[in-house]
């Protein structure tokens, strides 16, 4: 039994390899500093001048168009002629919540997937493959005429899903969007696609707040989407045992016996859509209670408020 | 920078096995636990020690981190697919005393090497048994209770997983 217990210890989590691999990691630093002589500053501070003013006249530092990413929550980044981020802004306060700094500068099919991991983590999604949620993107060029931007834009964006995981549950819906088009829903304080999606159907958007989510699970406004404002690339990625148990792992946390469903996933031959099907009820049915329960919240606000009003009312006319 | 050195690799030879029992049972392939451990330890000696910042609780602590750090791998990682092996009736499984097991006798004449080539050939829940097992020292019972499956089946699971080794060594 030595050779064997020697053998998994080297080739398994060996606690010293693992220490000296992190040691590594943690030792890594700039490299030492040195003296620089009085001319060689000078002649770098001249170069980094130079380079600046390189770098500001070149055409890959001028915003050659906007994309909106929305997926609650709602982003606006301004892209270089290369698709590299030169600034990003929150458009909704889910989004100003967070700390996007470390979007600039990333190329935008990285900075997408970041934008998704930040989200996650955040908690507004749910990181569940199981479940499909809708990213919408919209694409701005700035040079009305180029309409590569656009496409070139789309075709960057859909590699990201079609080539990667990281898209793995998510639905990408894309459209297009004037410049004049920014500016008016900046100006009406929507986002650009519930100003864009609402300019033509006032109906289709109940409230500033209403998300992305909500507009594609109604499949009328989604056929509609489809029809006369843009394309949805489908999540199509197979669903594997891996998923299911991150989706069984998200219904224990919140107190459903999943025992039964563990054992069946064990199962060889077990019918993996069958069992989706069933777990997605159940995530449905958390879901449906966390809305009760957020409006009975809202509305044990709203008594508490109506109380405090008579309340008022009350020592009003008793000052009387 | 040195007390901190040793107060990192204190934590870290403290915590190291619990983390590893916790991380085995939930990536889908060998190599991702260590570099899910390297992350998150590193992350913890940068962003706690070098901060300075206070915890109350550092185990805690370091699992909640690790559950971080499996919520981007589940998100990010390219899935390996899981290999499901035929385990459909384990109802028969005797549990056998490794000192009686052929299997063992067979593996334990060959040298570590090749030991070591042929464990990196199972699939890897076969692995998971195995480290689980005689690594980290756990029982039949809390292995299954671990991956949420009948024992009988991490029985048989851990019984083939030798069987397999044997024929890999013999090749």
């Amino acid at each position: 039994m030595n050779q064997l217990k020697k053998s998994l210890d080297a080739a398994f989590l060996d606690e010293d390899r693992v220490f000296a691999k992190i040691e590594n990691k943690i030792n890594r630093r700039p490299k030492a500093r040195r003296t620089f002589s009085l001319a060689m500053v000078a002649a770098t501070v001249a170069l980094a001048l130079l380079l600046g003013m390189a770098r500001l006249l070149s055409p890959m530092n001028v915003v050659a168009g906007v994309v909106t990413v929305d997926l609650n929550p709602s982003l606006r980044i301004e892209l270089s002629k290369d698709y590299t981020v030169l600034d990003v802004s929150g458009v909704n306060a889910e989004a100003q919540s967070m700390d996007l700094s470390s979007l600039k500068g990333l190329p935008i099919q990285e900075a997408l997937m970041e934008i998704v991991r930040l989200t996650i983590e955040a908690g507004y999604l749910d990181p569940l493959a199981l479940t499909s949620d809708y990213i919408l993107i919209t694409t701005v060029s700035y040079d009305g005429n180029d309409q590569t931007f656009n496409l070139d834009l789309k075709d960057l964006l859909e590699k990201v899903k079609t080539e990667t995981p990281s898209l793995d549950g998510f639905n990408l819906a894309f459209m297009q969007a004037e410049k004049q088009d920014l500016e008016d829903a900046e100006d009406s304080d929507l986002p650009l696609w519930l100003y864009l999606l609402s300019k033509n159907n006032p109906d289709v958007v109940s409230s500033p707040t209403s998300t992305v989510q909500d507009y594609f699970e109604d499949e009328d406004l989604k056929t509609e989407f489809e029809n006369e404002f843009g394309e949805v690339l489908e999540d199509d990625h197979e669903i594997d045992l891996e998923d299911l148990e991150e989706a069984l792992d998200e219904l224990e946390e919140h107190g459903v016996d999943v025992s039964e469903y563990r054992r069946r996933l064990a199962t060889s031959g077990v019918d993996l859509n069958a069992l989706k099907s069933e777990i997605l009820v159940q995530l449905d049915r958390i879901e449906e209670n966390e809305v009760d329960d957020d409006d009975d919240e809202i509305s044990q606000d709203n008594d508490d408020d109506e109380e405090d009003d008579e309340d008022d009312e009350e020592d009003e006319e008793d000052d009387d | 920078m040195n007390d901190i050195h040793t107060e990192f690799e204190k934590i870290y030879r403290a915590s190291f096995p619990s983390l590893s029992k916790y991380v085995l049972f939930r990536v889908a392939q060998a190599s991702d636990m260590e570099d899910l451990l390297q992350n998150v330890y590193t992350d913890f000696y940068r962003n706690v020690l070098m901060k300075k910042k206070e915890v109350d609780d550092v185990d805690a602590y370091l699992m909640q981190m690790t559950l971080n750090e499996l919520k981007k791998y589940y998100r990010f990682k390219k899935k390996a697919p899981i290999t499901l092996i035929d385990e459909d009736d384990n109802a028969w499984v005797q549990e056998i005393p490794d000192a009686d097991n052929p299997h063992l006798h067979v593996i334990e004449r060959s040298t570590l090497e090749e030991i070591e080539t042929a464990l990196k050939r199972l699939d890897f829940p076969q692995q998971q048994v195995l480290i689980a097992k005689l690594k980290l020292e756990m029982t039949f019972a809390e292995i299954a209770l671990s991956l949420r499956v009948n024992e009988n089946t991490i029985k048989a699971r851990y019984y083939r997983a030798l069987e397999r080794l044997q024929k890999e060594v013999d090749q």
